[in-house]
């Protein structure tokens, strides 16, 4: 099978012509827009199909790649940039994800945003959205990943702002924006990094990531020191400053929460499925880097504490939206967590599987949200205190929010359940075997039970007990089957199923479902490109772009599951054993937190209001979100960043510009007065004036004479001869 | 093909003065008399363009004209053009015409402001092109004249203090760059053997262990030249300690006058450090490398904490070129192949974006007539602009984000060169530059949230949205903003060979 | 022997005509009774006298150069360039004294007598060859002066400034002719031509005595072209006389003694004579900054634009100075060129603001307002004339001040050169405030200015082109002055 531009390149036109397009047709026809936005992106989802079903079917290969470049612009010898696509087995799995999980998202919108006035205009930055993520996805350097990421950073911008007639959604997409633009700033200089280390290693700089693990693995980055940190942990900590702006990680987990603010399509799709994720596909990507740069405890330690603190957070969250969005920062935190630990296929399986159940769960709360109208102000309804019992009124969107909650919380036979267990597994294993990693282990379990909790705590609050707003619950009419406001969640509840991902229960290979081929697909062909991986690297050749297609030269062998994942007999003994406990112990971590869950808010037996007032100090803190925000902007932004440039300003137009420049003209001024001053007083009232002027002519010349004119003059001229005349004999 | 240049430098001041035969009243007849030329001329910049060799490193044989002019002075009419000003003078060419429609929108005196307008475009055409040194300077003093009446009768409230001040600013540097001249031309005759303002005979670092004597001190020739003319091109940039006539231009220019400032003038200081000061003083250039570096630094950062702090929106824009002009001499100063490469690409996608923000506003000025973001008593002075004027808004976020540096526009590539090319010389800089980077997104974002999002505020209910004439001339730079950011070969490939033979001189003298 | 003096009279016809026009017009005027108007005869006889003198002057050109009267006279291209400057110069300023209001009309006549006087001192000054001839032209052009100044008899700043040209104008003259008999008691002769030899060889002593006797003779010259310290007088006389008085002043004596002070430092002081070089050329660098720096500074305070443009004229004869510290051919040159532009500059500006004064009875800035609406040629004309004043280019004044900065750089004197270029951006302060009144301003009222007919406009604009054409096509001039180099035959 082969890639061409003809059957590459439109995974990422197709949506960005449609975006082109419907900027122009919006205005004038909107439906068709919409239609034809969707369209463009099933194109690219059917591409994307092809892809994987070349990679994982047939080839079935962890080494299978396809590298293609392009020359984007050389200025001369030493400056050459090529751009262009590297497909690896990881790559060809994000990219049906994207598409997928993408155009269903799109398809819900036709629903949700039907009846607004800017849907044609909310689809073309959808679709403009999904051509960035998919350029992510097909990128085989750093440098069109970095322009994609910040072309998804402007649609993400965009569609936060979306109802720009409030301004909130003001406040929030300049928050969103500037904080990944922090990471963003990070992300660049560690590209500048990359390009100069190339540069030294290869004599030509690149940004691939074949080069960059090239040149880590002939330690281009050894002995290297920047400001006396060493070279390769610099550029670690650029990019995952990259991935911490990005996926929301602490300490720049802030501006999340308020991107909720747009559309609720938009939050399934950017804000939970792919942008976010798209910072942890980053630290994935540069993995080696960080490896080499000895940063995987503190990506750790970063991700623990992310995922921790935002669950906690979601704990008193009442606004539906605001559950998911702490939801998927926790989530996000568990992946760089999976990083951290290591386990570096985990992670990823946990961005895919999570990117399905949390679109899933967002769609299902957007179909939740609108159907309430508050009949009062005619707006949506958000906030769970006022709803419950709604699944007798939607038992579709009841289903799948349940099916999915299973999910994310990690019940077993959902996805969640095997990816996130493998990262907690591993987790536990570094935990006991190197204490450093034991705090990250135990917030890791902690999160874990509260995400179970929380989740819980929304289903229930949302869909069981009595109506708490009777009026608002008999006004919400019974959900009645659409296909695009159903079959997306359907569909996508279809994949929180375990088996798509792992041939067995735990990942582990311990219970099998029978008669899947190659179980553990996804463990097998997700390699690590951790240190004796990276060798493989280095017979890698990109082809130049081309209608036809120039195959690599090595033919792949097929890869097989190891089960011992090349450790020794005992040590995968010892692991698999660990595994297994830490499966049991999340399996019961997960049931244990929806039962708490039950016992609140179902039978009521413990009663959340006493807790909230026990403890309403660290409700408190949840509630204002550990005062990140009044940090950042009340204090750093107001109180430091505000007052400086404001001092700046003024020194710029107060005192410099004012008297240092335009002082001149009075330093001027005032010596030309007093020239004038010399002239008037000295010359004129000692001199003629002061004879006064009626005086008759002899009259004022003998005055004159004796008023010291004269004398004055000889004085004048006396003085310069003499201090000429000084001046000769020092010559 | 040979007298081309003489064309595009003379069609527009022989407009001028025809225009004066117009008589005043029929004042559309003047409007549109100015279009033609100025589409013509731009016309004319196409065919150079297009007959551009991209192979030549040097001058373009076939745009050289020269003549003697005073012959016992060695003084010559020489014109010619190279990758690094062929991109100035095109975008010359562009933006004059954009304007001659923009300044529709001027209300008195017509006539003399649309000749002066040509003349000015002129004058500017005559410093990028000439390469005799006292040409040079005389077109470089001339475009002060019509610029110092264009500022000072159709200006704002305080023009006359504006005007002013940028003509004696300006003229103070010129002045020490004319003593540097002189000096040079009989510097000359000892180091090439004959007397000579010819810029192309006097590069390539002749004169670099000279010296002389000022105020009784014992002076390095080269290094004081530099200084001097470092002062006279740093007050157009403008750099640091010597940009404060900036914002008072900006803000009392009309429109047009302020695109033209921004998106041409500026550039002259900076042509004048790659056409001049480095070529014909290398090793002086490599000696204050660091300086210079540092000051593109100070510019940038210092450029957008001031930005941020205003409240007059053409200030705001005003101080954000002054932090953009950073990244270019930033480029210029780390003197490798990308650096330079991206501050030529930024002095040309500098010069579309802020002419697009300038034009922008200059829109909006037309409707509200004030610039406050805040006004002084402390009221919003503009607020939910994009629900008022949803396409002005669409085209502003293009600017906006072009301007700040967004991929896919056309500001990214060129500062992302500059960086690549600063950060092998001085990583410190690079990585204090970003600074620059996440400050110049605040201040343009936190100015786009106060004016277009939220309740549209009384005073801004009846503007109406662009018309089809400032659409027509908007439509323009918004195409290629968005093109020379997926597609910047067209302005790379033609300055590629010049810069990277300019490096390439400049790494000889390396200390 | 006498035919000798025919032969060099043949050189000497331009001084004859103007002195028969000036004799002759004597007459013409006598013959007039008080309170007749108009006097077409006399002005028409004037000019006709003036124009056939420039004629001549003109011819002579091309003469080699020649020193007659026995060395009291020199006739060498420079000394004709600066004369048909400064007869040009006459014949303007008369014909603005005629326009004025400024000058009674009864006095019309006397004021253009008197011009011409000075103008036949200015001559003999410009082509002295010995102290005797500097001397004689000095007295002549300072006599008649000093009535000139006092023309308006009944206005006490016109006496006031009279008197103090005449005290101070006494003074100077006086020391001059006490340093020229030292400089005769040292060399025991008065002409140049037999000085310039001894002067290499001097002992110590003659050198103690010459030294100062040479600044004594400095001093005298030094208050002609009003150069600091010498120039308290100027302001103060420029303001108080008739402003066509004031053009003639700014014009004629500044020029005269520029010419007179060119040749006695070229002659005497040149490189080679190391000592004397040395001490004349501190003399004049120092003189020559101070003026620059005086002159510009304090014309930026002033309020009537008449008294501005006299302290620019000591600015500009500032410039000149630092063309003449630079003693080579070069330098002369540049001087000659700067002169040329000068008068243009000069005779443009006065006009203009005469005859605004003439309308609102002050030249205050304010008067200014709005001319460039009114009058827009003229608004144009004034607006190039301080462009080019300041040195801009495109204009003449910019070529003057780049061949003084030429010269001055290629003898290294790049001190004064900044020094020069900055107080050139410090006149732009005060020369742009004309501008800035007659078009940023609003103008005051909007009636006719009576001076302003067509005749005067077309004039004023023939005048000013020279400015601008100079500016750009300034390579045939600067060729020909090139090659007029100052001459003294041995």
């Amino acid at each position: 099978m082969d890639y061409t531009i003809a059957n590459i390149a439109p995974i990422v036109l197709l949506p960005f012509l449609a975006f082109v397009i419907g900027s122009f047709t919006a205005k004038k026809f909107p439906k068709f827009t919409g239609i034809m936005v969707c369209v463009a992106i099933f194109g690219s989802f059917l591409l994307s199909a092809r892809i994987f079903a070349d990679f994982v079917f047939n080839q079935y290969s962890a080494d299978y790649y396809i590298h293609k470049t392009f020359t984007w612009f050389d200025l001369g010898p030493t400056f050459k940039l090529n751009l262009g696509i590297y497909i690896d087995q990881m790559s060809a799995m994000l990219l049906l994800m994207v598409s997928g999980v993408g155009f269903l998202i799109h398809l819900f919108a036709t629903y949700y945003m039907g009846e607004d006035k800017r849907y044609a205009r909310y689809m073309i930055y959808m679709s403009l959205f999904t051509a960035g993520m998919l350029g992510v996805a097909l990128s085989d350097n750093l440098l069109s990943f970095f322009m994609f990421w910040e072309v998804m950073g402007f649609c993400s911008y965009s569609l936060i702002g979306f109802y720009y007639e409030r301004e909130a959604p003001g406040d929030a997409s300049m928050k969103a924006f500037m904080t990944t633009r922090i990471g963003d700033v990070f992300f660049l200089f560690g590209l500048l990094i990359v390009w100069n280390v190339t540069t030294q290693v290869n004599g030509q700089g690149s940004f691939t990531f074949v080069d960059l693990y090239n040149v880590i693995a002939n330690g281009g980055f050894d002995g290297q020191m920047l400001l006396g940190i060493p070279l390769a942990t610099f550029a670690g900590l650029c990019f995952f400053m990259g991935t911490i702006g990005k996926s929301a990680q602490f300490p720049l987990q802030i501006w999340l929460p308020d991107a909720m603010q747009g559309p609720t399509p938009t939050s399934a799709l950017i804000h939970a499925a792919t942008m976010v994720a798209a910072g942890v596909y980053l630290s994935l990507r540069v993995y080696p880097v960080l490896e080499a740069g000895h940063l995987l405890v503190f990506v750790s330690y970063i991700g623990a504490i992310t995922a921790f603190g935002a669950a906690t957070m979601a704990l008193v969250q009442t606004d539906i939206k605001a559950v998911l969005a702490y939801s998927t920062i926790s989530q996000l935190g568990f992946m760089v967590l999976g990083v951290g630990v290591g386990n570096y296929n985990a992670a990823f399986m946990h961005l895919i599987t999570h990117a399905v159940f949390k679109a899933c769960l967002f769609l299902s709360s957007g179909s939740v949200i609108h159907s309430l109208h508050d009949h009062h102000t005619g707006g949506h309804v958000q906030e769970m205190p006022r709803m419950g019992g709604l699944r007798k009124k939607m038992p579709y969107t009841a289903f799948v929010m349940v099916i999915c909650s299973l999910a994310i919380s990690g019940v077993p036979f959902f996805s969640g359940f095997v990816s996130k267990d493998r990262i907690l597994g591993e987790a536990l294993i570094m935990g006991l075997k190197n204490p450093v990693y034991s705090l990250p282990m135990v917030l890791g379990f902690v999160a874990a039970l509260l995400t179970a909790f929380y989740m819980f705590r929304m289903i229930f609050l949302t869909f069981y007990g009595a109506p708490r707003d009777q009026e608002l619950f008999d006004h919400c009419h019974t959900e009645k089957f659409s296909f695009n406001r159903n079959l997306p969640l359907l569909i996508l509840s279809l994949f929180t199923l375990g088996l798509w991902y792992s041939g067995s229960l735990t990942g582990q290979g311990l219970v099998k479902f029978p008669g899947v081929e190659n179980k553990e697909w996804f463990q097998t062909l997700i390699e690590k490109p951790d240190a004796h991986h990276l060798a493989k690297f280095k017979n890698y050749k990109s082809q130049a772009w081309g209608k036809v297609d120039v195959k690599p030269a090595i033919d792949f062998s097929k890869s097989h599951y190891d089960p011992t994942h090349g450790l020794s007999a005992e040590e995968a003994h010892h692991a698999h054993t660990l595994h297994l406990y830490g499966a049991v112990g999340s399996i019961f971590i997960a049931f244990l937190g929806i039962f708490l869950a039950y016992l609140m808010y179902i039978r009521k037996s413990l009663n959340p209001g006493w807790w909230a007032t026990t403890f309403s100090g660290w409700y408190q803190t949840l509630k204002n979100k550990y005062y990140f925000d009044h940090f950042y902007i009340d204090v750093l932004i107001k109180k430091v960043l505000f007052k400086f440039q404001d001092f700046i300003a003024w020194v710029d137009m107060g005192i410099w510009d004012r008297i240092f420049i335009d002082g001149w003209a009075n330093v001027n001024n005032f010596f030309s007065y007093w020239a004038r001053k010399f002239d008037d007083v000295v010359v004129d009232t000692i001199g003629v004036d002061g004879t006064g002027a009626g005086v008759r002519f002899f009259n004022l010349v003998l005055r004159t004479l004796q008023s010291g004119k004269i004398q004055f003059y000889f004085v004048v001229i006396f003085l310069v001869m003499a201090s000429y005349l000084l001046t000769l004999r020092v010559a | 093909m040979h007298g081309l240049l003489n064309y595009i430098l003379w069609l527009p001041i022989l407009g001028s003065l025809l225009i004066l035969l117009i008589p005043k009243e029929k004042v559309n007849a003047i409007r549109w008399f100015t279009v033609a030329v100025t589409t013509v001329t731009f016309i004319l910049c196409c065919i150079l363009y297009v007959n551009f060799d991209q192979a030549v490193p040097g001058i373009q044989p076939f745009t050289a004209v020269s003549m003697p002019w005073i012959k016992s002075f060695n003084i010559y009419y020489k014109l010619g053009i190279d990758g690094i000003s062929l991109p100035m003078v095109w975008i010359n060419g562009l933006l004059f015409l954009i304007c001659s429609f923009s300044s529709f929108d001027i209300k008195k005196m017509h006539k003399g402001y649309f000749s002066l307008l040509l003349m000015l475009q002129g004058s500017i055409f005559g410093v990028f092109m000439s390469l005799d040194f006292f040409l040079f300077y005389v077109f470089w003093e001339v475009m002060l004249l019509p610029m110092f009446f264009l500022i000072g009768i159709w200006g704002g409230d305080n023009r006359e203090y504006a005007a002013i001040k940028f003509f004696l600013y300006t003229f103070f540097g010129s002045v020490l760059m004319l003593l540097a001249i002189i000096a040079l031309y009989f510097a000359a005759e000892g180091r090439l053997g004959a007397e000579t303002f010819d810029m192309v005979k006097l590069m390539g670092g002749h004169f670099a262990d000279l010296k002389l004597s000022l105020f009784g001190m014992d002076l390095p020739f080269d290094k004081v030249f530099f200084a001097m003319l470092f002062v006279g091109f740093a007050i157009k940039v403008p750099i640091f300690p010597f940009h404060t006539w900036l914002p008072h231009a900006h803000v009392q220019a009309p429109t047009a006058v302020s695109v033209i400032l921004a998106g041409v003038l500026l550039k002259m200081g900076t042509y004048g450090f790659l056409r001049i000061s480095y070529p014909i003083f290398p090793q002086a250039g490599h000696y204050f490398g660091d300086f210079i570096a540092w000051l593109g630094l100070v510019n940038i950062i210092y450029g957008a904490l001031c930005a941020m702090a205003q409240t007059d929106v053409k200030k705001l824009i005003a101080y954000s070129s002054v932090s953009h002009m950073g990244f270019v001499m930033l480029g210029i100063a780390a003197m490798t192949t990308e650096g330079m490469n991206g501050a030529v690409l930024q002095m040309f996608n500098h010069g579309l974006s802020t002419a697009m923000m300038f034009l922008l506003i200059g829109i909006l000025y037309e409707r509200s007539h004030h610039r406050w973001i805040v006004t002084p008593e402390g009221k919003k002075g503009f607020g939910g602009l994009y629900a008022q004027m949803p396409k002005y808004s669409i085209i502003f976020i293009i600017g906006l984000f072009a301007s700040l540096g967004l991929p896919g526009l056309s500001g990214f590539i060129s500062e992302a060169l500059v960086f690549i090319g600063v950060f092998k010389p001085y990583p410190t800089i690079a990585l204090l530059g970003l600074i620059g980077l996440v400050l110049g997104a605040a201040y343009l974002l936190w100015m786009f949230k106060r004016m277009f999002f939220g309740e549209i505020i009384d005073s801004c209910k009846e503007y109406a949205d662009v018309n089809k004439r400032e659409m027509f001339y908007m439509a323009p730079l918004c195409f290629l903003v968005i093109f020379l950011g997926i597609y910047p070969l067209p302005i790379l490939d033609v300055m590629k060979t010049s810069v990277g033979k300019l490096v390439i001189d400049l790494a000889k003298f390396a200390p | 022997m006498n035919i000798n003096y025919l032969a060099n009279l043949s050189l000497y016809i331009p001084e004859i005509m103007v002195i028969f026009t000036l004799v002759g017009l004597l007459f013409i005027e006598a013959t007039y009774s008080e309170e007749e108007k108009g006097r077409k005869l006399f002005f028409g006889v004037m000019t006709v006298g003036l124009v056939l003198a420039l004629l001549a002057l003109v011819k002579n050109l091309g003469v080699p150069p020649a020193s007659i009267f026995t060395n009291a006279v020199i006739i060498d291209p420079f000394s004709t360039i600066v004369k048909i400057l400064m007869v040009a110069g006459t014949l303007f300023t008369i014909y603005l004294g005629q326009q004025s209001r400024d000058i009674y009309s009864n006095m019309k006549a006397e004021f253009a007598l008197m011009a011409i006087g000075v103008l036949v001192g200015g001559m003999l000054l410009a082509s002295a060859n010995n102290m005797l001839t500097t001397y004689i032209g000095v007295e002549t052009l300072s006599i008649l002066s000093y009535v000139m100044a006092t023309l308006k008899k009944n206005d006490d700043r016109s006496s006031e400034a009279g008197i103090k040209y005449v005290l101070y104008g006494g003074v100077a003259s006086g020391m001059m002719v006490f340093g020229i008999s030292h400089i005769f008691g040292v060399f025991g002769s008065i002409q140049f031509v037999e000085i310039y030899p001894l002067i290499k060889d001097l002992s110590s002593l003659q050198m103690a005595i010459l030294i100062p006797s040479f600044i004594f003779f400095f001093v005298g010259l030094g208050y002609k072209i009003a150069c600091v310290p010498f120039h308290m007088w100027a302001p103060d006389v420029y303001e108080g006389s008739p402003l066509p008085v004031t053009t003639f002043f700014a014009i004629v004596p500044k020029m005269a003694g520029m010419a007179i002070l060119l040749r006695v430092t070229m002659i005497f002081f040149g490189p080679e004579n190391t000592v004397m070089h040395v001490s004349w050329v501190g003399v004049l660098q120092v003189v020559a900054a101070l003026t620059m720096i005086v002159g510009n500074v304090s014309a930026i305070a002033q309020k009537s634009v008449k008294r501005m443009l006299a302290y620019s004229s000591i600015g500009q004869a500032g410039f000149m100075l630092l063309g003449v510290v630079v003693i080579d051919d070069i330098g002369v040159s540049a001087v000659l060129f700067y002169m040329i532009t000068y008068l243009f500059m000069t005779l443009v500006a006065f006009f203009i603001t005469s005859f605004v004064a003439d309308k609102y009875g002050n030249d205050h800035f304010e008067r200014f307002s709005g001319l460039g609406f009114r009058y827009p040629l003229m608004g144009v004309v004034m607006a190039v004339v301080m462009f080019s004043l300041t040195g801009v280019p495109p204009f003449a004044g910019f070529i003057a001040k780049f061949n003084i900065f030429y010269a001055a750089i290629n003898q290294k004197l790049y001190t004064l050169v900044l020094i020069g270029g900055l107080t050139s951006v410090i006149s732009f302060y005060f020369y742009v405030k004309v501008i800035r009144f007659m078009f940023f301003t609003p103008a005051e009222s909007e009636e006719k200015i009576g001076g302003f007919g067509y005749i005067n406009q077309g004039l004023i604009t023939a005048l000013a082109v020279p400015v601008l054409f100079l500016g750009i096509f300034w390579s045939g001039l600067i060729t020909k002055i090139v090659h007029s180099k100052l001459f003294f035959v041995q």
